[in-house]
């Protein structure tokens, strides 16, 4: 052991003034730059023995005292977490309140020091509300000095960033003291603002109050100015800023737009193309935040170069660099969610295959990024044909499918979700890889998640899939699964999702063969579907019941026994309701559901004969119901499609010829798959 | 007028009247020098310049002459002292920035060797350089850079005598100021020397356009115009 530490800690029981100062000093000095020596001295207790030699009324010791433990506590995770123990922190904030600036700004150097250090520094401050609300008082001294205000700015944005803080201390009353400090502040030198912005950059986080304030005190101009200054501190923390004002809608789209185009986007370029690594993953995070707002974004951020950025930091990032891949795999995610010419360029890439190898490392959250990455870039219809094909993805993905960490297993359903849309040449892949196994053993899941977005990638597979594959499917699963997920529906979303997947069921529409034959398990249980579709009318959530009106239009298809059935429940009166419903997306699907009800069928799957017959007797009754003078009176709907769906639905109930009024692709037969 | 390289030729005298129809604020001049009387650490001629023209230094001048001790010291290759103060006004800068501890000690070490006193600079490195070395490629190069003046007799005069000249100590103490300013959120580059620079720059892009009287920037002084 190092004489010195031995000696040092003795000489700290002295009573002598002069010798502790000279001791502490020493120490200090030994320990600067040399990590082995600091923990030797923490190892040796040495800061609880400081801490206690802290005595106001000697300010020199003190000061020596804090700029000792500053130095221990630094890069130091076990001597940080020593000093921002709750006793450790209490005595140090005390200090705060001296008269003398000296002391102050080494006691605050200290906590700075020690909070960096540790790995959670507001988790102390939000489990000791007083602790915090001291904190606040010390941040709107308007006095504080410099060191003062940057430690406070350090505690208060540290706290902001967790969601708990919300509702526990006054934060009208920080951004109020913000906002007057701001109007006073001296605009030849800009870094005076920091403080003050840095927290009003993490109140605004959450807080459209705060955001709306800032606002209506006109700081935007401010904060343009700050953007376009040459502090790069500032200019991240006002992007920040700016970007939590634009998520809320707070400010005029045209200017936002604007700002970001000629500000914001350039700005970020130039932090990705940074050489310093923490300034360009400063610079991945804020694209991932600005981009995530609208497509118009993602769009500037093609225009601004910023996926070729994104590219070149992918040549420089080790998959081992796991925080570094992960940041950048996220912006990946985020910038390719919605255009396509950013997915172009990222399949294109050599960035791809570090998509492709985060699915195979041992660390779930490079594997979930990876995966968030992949799901974007896997709505890229275009790109999907060529380059994804190629890549060895679904061996990856099929073992994310069966992740034991959710999270990852959640991604990769919402992958898989787009990748077994009718036009994904990865489908078959998907199928022959067993990946409908996995799947349909998701379906079943006791985790509400996991199930629901399983249930989603298993309707997107049905969606215009031939009759095979829909047999296939219920073989394994049985009809019985798909009417309990509706009649005892956990909640709307799992009811949504079981009408969605009778729907693209029920539609006889398919990518193999324009004309479909009615499966006969649907036909089987007919009745039972009648009367899904029924209480899926009656539902209180207006999604569920437009989904089940889909699941009539496609129902009543080429069957007058399906059509008969329908009309003997209660389904026509319900219908009869909906077309004076608010919503034109159930007006128009009502008026189908009746034009399907109604039209003029050449064959029937059942081969009935007297269709004519039958379908005058159920136009005779529609007429009794009072249809026509309901559809009468959507021909001044507001809406077009309506007014024009109405027209025909009119035509049809006169009994009028097709050729009077349009073609037999009217037809509709309504089938959908959504892209994740 | 054109010249046969058709490059636009200005007279002295024109050269002069378009520059004398260029305002410049008093104030910013102001600004300008007393931006690099501060961040160079000249407090004195700071405080004066000030009481002179009722500008505000914008820092605390105690923490220039603070600056100023520890510049000082470096420079007479106290290395120590140095590292005393410093550690006194923030012993955060030091600890946080390895890389300048580092060329620290090894000023420390070639004021060792500078002594004569070869055994503890044999010491010093071999217990607190070397260890850093082996952790950090290019501080192992520096080290061995330094440890090369050992192996002549005529250290001055030696292919790395230069690091035993004041030069070497002038560059470490611009270091270590640069990082106090940092710390204490200042400037660290005076704006002036990058005006020069900007002008310099100018002069030499608007040569392949045009032929003027140059500025030279020791004296302030325009020459005439050179002849084709």
């Amino acid at each position: 052991m190092d004489e010195t530490i031995g000696t040092g800690s003795l000489c700290l029981e002295s009573e002598a003034t002069d010798t502790l100062k000279e001791t502490v000093k020493r120490i200090k000095n030994l320990c600067v730059g040399h990590p082995a020596k600091k923990q030797a001295y923490i190892k040796q207790g040495i800061i609880p023995t400081l801490l206690k030699l802290i005595d106001r009324r000697d300010s020199e010791l003190t000061w020596q005292i804090c700029g000792t433990i500053g130095i221990l506590a630094n890069n130091n995770v076990a001597g940080a977490e020593q000093v921002a123990s709750n006793s450790g922190l209490c005595t140090l904030l005390s200090l705060l309140s001296s008269d003398d600036e000296r002391l102050v700004k080494q006691a605050s150097l200290c906590i700075l020091g020690a909070l960096k250090s540790v790995e959670r520094p507001a988790k102390i401050f939000l489990e000791n509300i007083q602790l915090l609300e001291s904190v606040c008082s010390l941040f709107c001294n308007p006095f504080a000095s410099a060191s003062l205000r940057e430690c406070t700015c350090f505690i208060l944005t540290s706290c902001l960033e967790n969601a708990e803080s919300e509702q526990i201390v006054d934060w009208f009353r920080i951004s109020n003291f913000c906002f007057e400090k701001l109007k006073s502040c001296n605009l030849r030198d800009p870094r005076t603002l920091t403080p003050y912005l840095n927290v009003l950059k993490s109140l605004t986080m959450r807080n459209r109050e705060i955001g709306k304030q800032f606002i209506e005190h006109n700081f935007v101009e401010l904060l343009v100015e700050v953007m376009k200054g040459v502090d790069m501190t500032l200019k991240v923390i006002a992007c920040r800023l700016y970007t939590n004002l634009m998520n809320f809608s707070l400010l005029q789209e045209d200017q936002a737009s604007k700002d970001t185009a000629v500000i914001i986007m350039p700005f970020l370029n130039r932090m990705l193309s940074n050489r310093d690594r923490n300034i360009q993953l400063e610079g991945c995070k804020m694209l991932t935040q600005v981009v995530a707002i609208a497509e118009i974004y993602q769009q500037q951020a093609f225009d601004c170069n910023l996926v070729h950025c994104l590219i070149e930091l992918g040549h420089n990032i080790n998959i081992s660099d796991v925080e570094a891949a992960c940041i950048l795999l996220q912006a990946v995610a985020a910038v390719c969610s919605l255009v396509e010419e950013c997915r172009r360029l990222v399949i294109e890439s050599r960035l791809f295959s570090l998509v492709v190898n985060s699915l195979d490392t041992s660390y779930p959250e490079l594997r979930i990024a990876g995966l968030s990455a992949l799901r974007s870039l896997s709505r890229s219809v275009r790109n999907l044909r060529a380059s994804l094909a190629e890549a060895v993805l679904m061996e990856p993905l099929l073992r994310s499918l069966s992740d034991e960490n959710k999270q990852v297993q959640i991604q990769a359903l919402s992958t898989v979700c787009n990748l077994v849309l009718y036009f994904s040449p990865l489908k078959n892949s998907f199928l022959e890889s067993n990946g409908l196994t996995t799947l349909l053993n998701l379906c079943h899941s006791n985790d509400k998640s996991l199930k629901y977005y399983a249930v989603w990638a298993l309707k997107n597979l049905l969606f215009l899939s031939g009759s095979k594959m829909k047999k296939r499917i219920i073989d394994e699963i049985g009809m019985d699964y798909i009417f309990c997920l509706i009649e005892k529906g956990e909640d709307y979303s799992f009811q949504e999702q079981g009408i969605n997947l009778l729907r693209n069921l029920t539609c006889t529409f398919s990518i193999e063969c324009e004309r479909e034959n009615i499966l006969d398990f649907i036909d089987e249980h007919c009745y039972r579907l009648v009367l899904c579709i029924q209480d899926s009318l009656q539902s209180p959530c207006m999604e569920v019941v437009l989904q089940a009106l889909y699941v009539v239009c496609n129902f009543v298809v080429g069957s007058e026994r399906h059509k008969q059935a329908i009309c003997n429940s209660k389904i026509p009166k319900l219908l009869l309701n909906f077309l004076t419903n608010p919503s034109y997306l159930i007006r128009i699907a009502t008026i189908w559901c009746i034009i399907n009800l109604i039209w003029k069928e050449t064959n029937d799957i059942n081969d009935v004969s007297n269709l004519a017959d039958y379908r005058r007797a159920r136009i005779a009754s529609f007429m009794e119901m009072g249809y026509e003078e309901m559809l009468e009176g959507l021909l001044a709907d507001s809406n077009v499609e309506v007014r024009g769906r109405a027209e025909m639905a009119l035509q049809l109930l006169r009994d009028r010829t097709i050729s009077d009024f349009g073609d037999e692709n009217d037809y509709e037969q309504v089938s959908r798959g959504i892209l994740l | 007028m054109q010249s046969t390289t058709n490059r636009r030729v200005f007279s002295k005298e024109e050269w002069e009247k378009k520059l004398s129809q260029v305002q410049v604020d008093r104030r910013d001049l102001n600004l300008l020098v007393m931006n690099y009387l501060v961040v160079e650490g000249y407090k004195d001629a700071a405080e004066k310049f000030s009481e002179e023209t009722g500008l505000d230094p914008g820092v605390d001048l105690k923490s220039i002459a603070e600056r100023m001790a520890i510049r000082t010291a470096v420079q007479r290759g106290e290395i120590d002292k140095a590292v005393e103060l410093v550690n006194d006004v923030n012993p955060l800068i030091l600890d946080s920035n390895p890389s300048l501890f580092f060329h620290l000690q090894l000023q420390k070490l070639i004021e060792l060797i500078r002594q004569g006193d070869i055994e503890q600079a044999l010491k010093f490195a071999q217990e607190e350089l070397a260890p850093k070395g082996e952790e950090n490629p290019s501080f192992l190069e520096e080290l061995e850079r330094v440890m090369a003046l050992l192996a002549f007799e005529d250290r001055t005069s030696s292919p790395v005598g230069y690091l035993l000249q004041q030069s070497q100590r002038q560059k470490t103490a611009s270091e270590l100021n640069q990082a106090i300013l940092t710390s204490l959120a200042q400037e660290k580059d005076p704006r002036l020397p990058s005006l020069l620079k900007t002008l310099l720059w100018a002069q030499e892009q608007l040569k392949s356009k045009a032929i003027f009287p140059e500025m030279d920037i020791t004296t302030g002084v325009l020459s005439d115009p050179p002849k084709e």
